[in-house]
């Protein structure tokens, strides 16, 4: 390290906002990818919110998730508009109508494809972390 | 709404100015919607937390109003309305009729076209519901009778931003506003009321019927005497009708003939160019007075 060195809480706020930046930039691609998914997953069509829970299952304990749940409405809205998804809106019994996804036939091709890059890219990760020891 | 809900949304919505404005309506929107769902299913699943823990918690999954606009900004970029993309620019000649490739400009003339039954949809609705809500108001059904018609014509404008974007490409609302519940009755009669945009949309349903009437009848004149002269020399020399019959009988000369039907062509081309123009212009309307952002 040649920088001058940091006092303790500069270095906490200099890695907080790293850790951000990088959360941030981690999960532009990843959303389309983990709506696909989920959507391919399930036989019901859903709404934004209950995308949002089931995305967090199984990881209780994270209290600030990967992708934020503001990040998902353009991104569902996005996807339907190149079909990959389609909507339906339903009156709700308790506020606004809800917006209720599910995936095309287009969406399951394009699903297939992009869990192939997802795959070989972790591949790629994975051996250049290989080589980095866990402290 | 409880204040830090509130809070939040008065951020992400200085957050987002400069964005479109209809952007920001649905972006609003749809975090409104989400914050408040959010907290119900919380508070019904977990009675013993406070309404403030559970509406901090449910915001810091949202994400920072920053970064949430920045989303919505960045996925602007991929979805532009169908018709919006400038194609290849051309000069000259070329660009005068390259005109009758531009799909948008022909999506103009259809708006043009169906704006007569859109306007007199509108315009009956608007007005009848107005009146009847209006007289009614001396007995307290007119109350709610006024509410559930502004709630109408907030949808009718809805539709119309729907056709508007699909035809003449300006970006407008991807989801209709939504009446916040828990204000009560009241709260929600006075929020239609007082929303400025709810007044704007009534005004461009009223105004749609005398537009439509004018589009209509301008557009239908100059396709009819454009398709008119084009198929001149068919008139003529096949069916044995004259050019005209009023004021009198004229039949072309045949030298003539060939530069009838391309003045008919370039009337075609100058109506495709004024279509895409009144487009423009209708499309900004639409985008003052529909838009609440």
């Amino acid at each position: 390290m040649k920088n001058p060195p940091l006092s303790g809480e500069e270095t906490e706020d200099l890695a907080e906002t790293t850790d951000r930046k990088f959360r941030k930039e981690l999960s532009a691609g990843i959303t389309s990818l983990a709506l696909l998914s989920v959507l391919n997953n399930t036989e019901e069509p859903m709404y934004g919110y209950q995308i949002a829970k089931l995305m967090e299952e199984g990881d209780e304990r994270q209290t600030v998730p990967l992708i934020k749940h503001g990040a998902l409405y353009p991104v569902l809205r996005s996807l339907e508009g190149n079909g990959l998804l389609a909507s339906r809106v339903e009156p709700s019994v308790s506020g606004p109508p809800r917006r209720y996804y599910r995936i095309t036939g287009n969406g399951r091709e394009t699903l297939k494809r992009w869990v192939d890059i997802w795959i070989r890219t972790c591949r790629l990760i994975d051996r250049i972390l290989g080589g980095v020891p866990n402290d | 709404m409880i204040k830090l809900i509130e809070d939040y949304l008065n951020a992400f919505r200085e957050e987002l100015k400069g964005s479109d404005r209809a952007t920001v309506q649905d972006a609003l929107s749809d975090a409104e919607d989400h914050l408040s769902t959010a907290l119900d299913i919380e508070l019904s699943e977990h009675p013993d937390e406070s309404s403030e823990e559970a509406a901090k918690n449910i915001i810091s999954k949202y994400g920072d109003p920053e970064e949430v606009a920045e989303h919505y900004r960045k996925v602007e970029k991929y979805t532009t309305p169908a018709f919006s993309g400038e194609i290849r620019k051309r000069k000259g000649l070329a660009a005068f009729f390259g005109i009758i490739s531009d799909p948008s400009a022909w999506a103009a003339l259809l708006y043009m076209i169906f704006s007569l039954a859109t306007g007199i949809i509108y315009f009956t609705w608007a007005v009848t519901g107005f009146s009847l809500s209006a007289s009614l108001l001396v007995l307290i059904i007119g109350v709610p009778l006024a509410w559930l018609f502004f709630l109408s014509f907030r949808g009718l404008a809805f539709v119309e931003g729907r056709i508007v974007e699909a035809l003449l490409g300006a970006r407008m609302p991807r989801r209709a506003i939504f009446i916040r519940k828990g204000d009560g009755w009241w709260g929600s009669i006075k929020g239609i009321f007082s929303t400025g945009s709810t007044w704007s949309s009534f005004i461009y349903l009223i105004l749609m019927l005398p537009l439509g009437v004018l589009y209509f009848s301008v557009f239908i004149t100059l396709v009819s005497v454009s398709l008119a002269l084009i198929a001149d020399p068919i008139f003529e020399l096949v069916l044995d009708i004259p050019l005209f019959d009023f004021p009198g009988v004229w039949w072309t000369p045949v030298w003539l003939m060939p530069f009838v039907v391309i003045a008919g062509a370039c009337l075609f081309i100058s109506t495709l160019h004024l279509a895409k123009l009144t487009g423009k212009l209708q499309g900004k309307l639409a985008r003052a007075m529909l838009v609440s952002g």
